[in-house]
């Protein structure tokens, strides 16, 4: 199991390099000069020169790009932003905490609402409360977050005035961005558990639960939910991924400074090193959710372990050779 | 003679929105006390869906059984809430599925599959031990070895895996056990092997058997009995040994035995029975079997065949009316 844990550190590590390398490479072939776009156009040439000298911008591509992994993995710099001259690393960890919250707590509650409520769809299948829960999953699934957000705000805080629409002082600040990423994220849940829940109690192993007697909520529990569980995990987090980067609409709406927005700001103003880091970023995070969900997988699934891990028969059959 | 099981006039449809599946159509038989029944017939002949209606396993909402009684033991299993039928499940009847590679859960120890049988169904103060003793010895019982227990399916060959299933269905020592196809998925060599011990083990443990099959060989091989059906009706039934011997035989049986190589005789041509079995949407009218049978008569199209019974040998046909000793049935 180590050694598959070490493996896949490794091939993440790779992962993160070879994104980083794009998207330097990308961004360096991009029109723009770095210095003019911190000094302004009214600053003078010699000045500018001077600056992109001091930035390193005159060495070559290959250089510049060794120096950037260099003193990103040795000290963390990732360089200061060329708008507010901070170091970038520090402004995405000021940014991340309020993504990272809304990212949380929305999986976590579309999770206990949307896994057992497909349960229950998959199980009655057909049943008034079966379409209910999937016409509203696929309405709550089609509506756009920015609507979402629009109408929730329209109702709690400007007709009800029971809770604030914008920022992120208190945790009641987090409450309709949290309802506004939970609502869609539960109903695909919801929608993604009723059809392997489907797909898996018509299994025959299923069958054969049933013919020892056994009563169906152990059934459905204990033999399907688990099997199913498989692709919802791979889906829950994906799409917990998804939102660390992608919670741009509901940060918008509610005006919240997370890293959606501190994204959107750093690619409208070209403000190259955190575009860089951003993006770094959300891989490396996206990769490490990706390799705790693999590890998941082989708890759950002893086929995916079997892999990975030798059997003590293997072993020992290997020691008599 | 002691009767574990009788089936009476059992009819089973699967209806959906589209159309109605007339799957068994008024069967009848019954089973005695460590005796072992051959199901046999084409696929589609109605042979799991009585297996699955015995055990009240019929897919819901589209399987239901319209008329008839199931008697486990005089017990009308029909008549039973869900809670009863589940205290039956395992205990007193279980049924081993044709296909064992996906039969077991995949993710769940062999060894816990089997102790969950004993655990819905053992005495209630039985420790862990006395379960764990209980799965070392069934594993025996089929010949796989006891610290086995701990591997997943996927650890074992296709052969191992029936052995693994067929100790599920025995774990409890069930009074009647219904193999649905058992071997039909296995190679020739573990076929044997498969059928050799289930025999064994049924005169072991005194149970009676239901066999279901397509292979008139598993039939000479383990049946006492032998049940042929055609599309949802039971068309002949008899002894093993008056089914395999020479005489009168309803059309359909004497086909499937010509669909059969002789080895020793030099048949250059199989003669297989011509046409489908049909659509059991809409099955003809009188014998069900006229629009393939080589003996057809003015009457089949429209009357039901009767059933004659030469002594205990049944055959629902028109060619042997009048003819049965024992009068009509």
């Amino acid at each position: 199991m180590a050694r598959f844990v070490v493996q896949r550190i490794l091939i993440s590590f790779l992962v993160v390099l070879g994104v980083s390398f794009l998207v330097f490479a990308i961004l360096n072939l991009t029109p723009g000069d770095p210095a003019r776009l911190m000094l302004g156009q009214m600053a003078p040439q010699e000045a500018v020169d001077q600056l992109n000298e001091e930035l390193g911008m005159n060495k070559p591509f290959l250089q510049r790009y060794v120096d950037y992994v260099w003193k990103a993995v040795t000290k963390l710099d990732f360089g200061r932003s060329y708008t507010t001259n901070e170091p970038v690393f520090s402004e995405i960890m000021r940014a991340f905490p309020k993504t990272l919250t809304i990212a949380l707590f929305s999986v976590f509650f579309a999770s206990i609402i949307g896994v057992p409520m497909g349960v229950y769809s998959a199980v009655k299948q057909y049943s008034a409360g079966d379409t209910l829960l999937t016409v509203t999953a696929m309405f709550l699934a089609a509506v756009p977050a920015f609507l979402l957000g629009m109408i929730l705000t329209l109702v709690f805080s400007l007709n009800l005035k029971i809770l604030p629409n914008y920022g992120s002082a208190t945790i009641k600040h987090y409450i309709l961005p949290i309802v506004t990423v939970t609502l869609p994220a539960a109903a695909a849940l919801l929608r993604l558990t009723r059809s392997t829940m489907l797909e898996t109690i018509r299994q025959d192993y299923i069958r054969t639960a049933l013919s020892k007697g056994m009563p169906d909520r152990q059934v459905i529990f204990r033999h399907a939910l688990k099997n199913a569980l498989l692709p919802i995990i791979t889906i829950m987090g994906l799409s917990f991924g998804g939102l660390l980067g992608g919670t741009i609409l509901v940060e918008k709406t509610f005006s919240i400074a997370g890293l959606g927005m501190l994204e959107i700001l750093a690619i409208q103003k070209k403000d190259v090193p955190l575009v860089m880091a951003t993006t770094i970023f959300l891989a490396a995070v996206f990769n490490m959710i990706i390799l705790v969900v693999d590890i998941l997988y082989a708890f759950i699934d002893p086929r995916i372990k079997a892999r990975f891990v030798k059997s003590r028969r293997k072993k020992a059959q290997e020691a008599l050779r | 003679m002691n009767t574990i099981l009788e089936v009476k006039d059992l009819s089973v449809e699967y209806r959906t929105d589209l159309e109605t599946v007339h799957a068994v159509n008024g069967i009848s038989f019954s089973l005695h006390r460590g005796q072992t029944l051959g199901l046999v017939g084409e696929t589609g002949a109605g042979k799991t869906t009585t297996a699955l209606s015995i055990l009240r396993l019929l897919p819901k909402p589209t399987g239901v059984v319209t008329a008839g009684e199931i008697l486990l033991e005089g017990v009308n299993l029909l008549d039973l809430s869900d809670a009863q039928m589940k205290a039956l499940l395992g205990e007193k009847m279980s049924m081993i599925f044709q296909d064992p590679m996906s039969a077991l859960n995949p993710i769940m120890k062999v060894g816990e599959q089997i102790a969950e049988t004993l655990i819905l169904h053992g005495a209630p103060h039985q420790t862990k031990k006395q379960v764990e003793q209980r799965v070392e010895e069934t594993l025996e019982l089929v010949g796989i070895p006891a610290f086995r227990k701990n591997e997943y399916p996927h650890q074992f060959s296709g052969g191992m895996k029936q052995r693994v299933v067929i100790a599920i269905a025995l774990a409890c020592q069930p009074h009647l056990l219904i193999a649905d196809e058992p071997t039909t998925a296995l190679d020739v060599t573990i076929q044997a092997q498969v059928l050799a011990m289930m025999s064994e083990l049924r005169n072991k443990l005194d149970m009676s058997m239901i066999m279901i099959t397509h292979d008139l060989g598993i039939v000479a091989q383990v049946c006492d009995d032998v049940a042929v059906m055609y599309a949802g009706e039971i068309v002949e039934y008899a002894t093993t040994e008056q089914i395999f011997s020479p005489g009168a035989h309803h059309p359909y049986t004497t086909g499937l035995f010509g669909s059969i190589p002789d080895l020793k005789g030099g048949t250059k041509r199989l003669t297989p029975i011509e046409g489908l079995m049909p659509d059991p949407t809409e099955l003809p009218s009188g014998c069900k079997f006229h629009p393939r049978c080589p003996h057809k008569m003015a009457q089949c199209e429209t009357v039901p065949p009767p059933t004659v019974a030469f002594e205990n040998h049944l055959i629902s046909c028109h060619l042997y009316t009048g003819q049965a000793e024992g009068g009509l049935k």
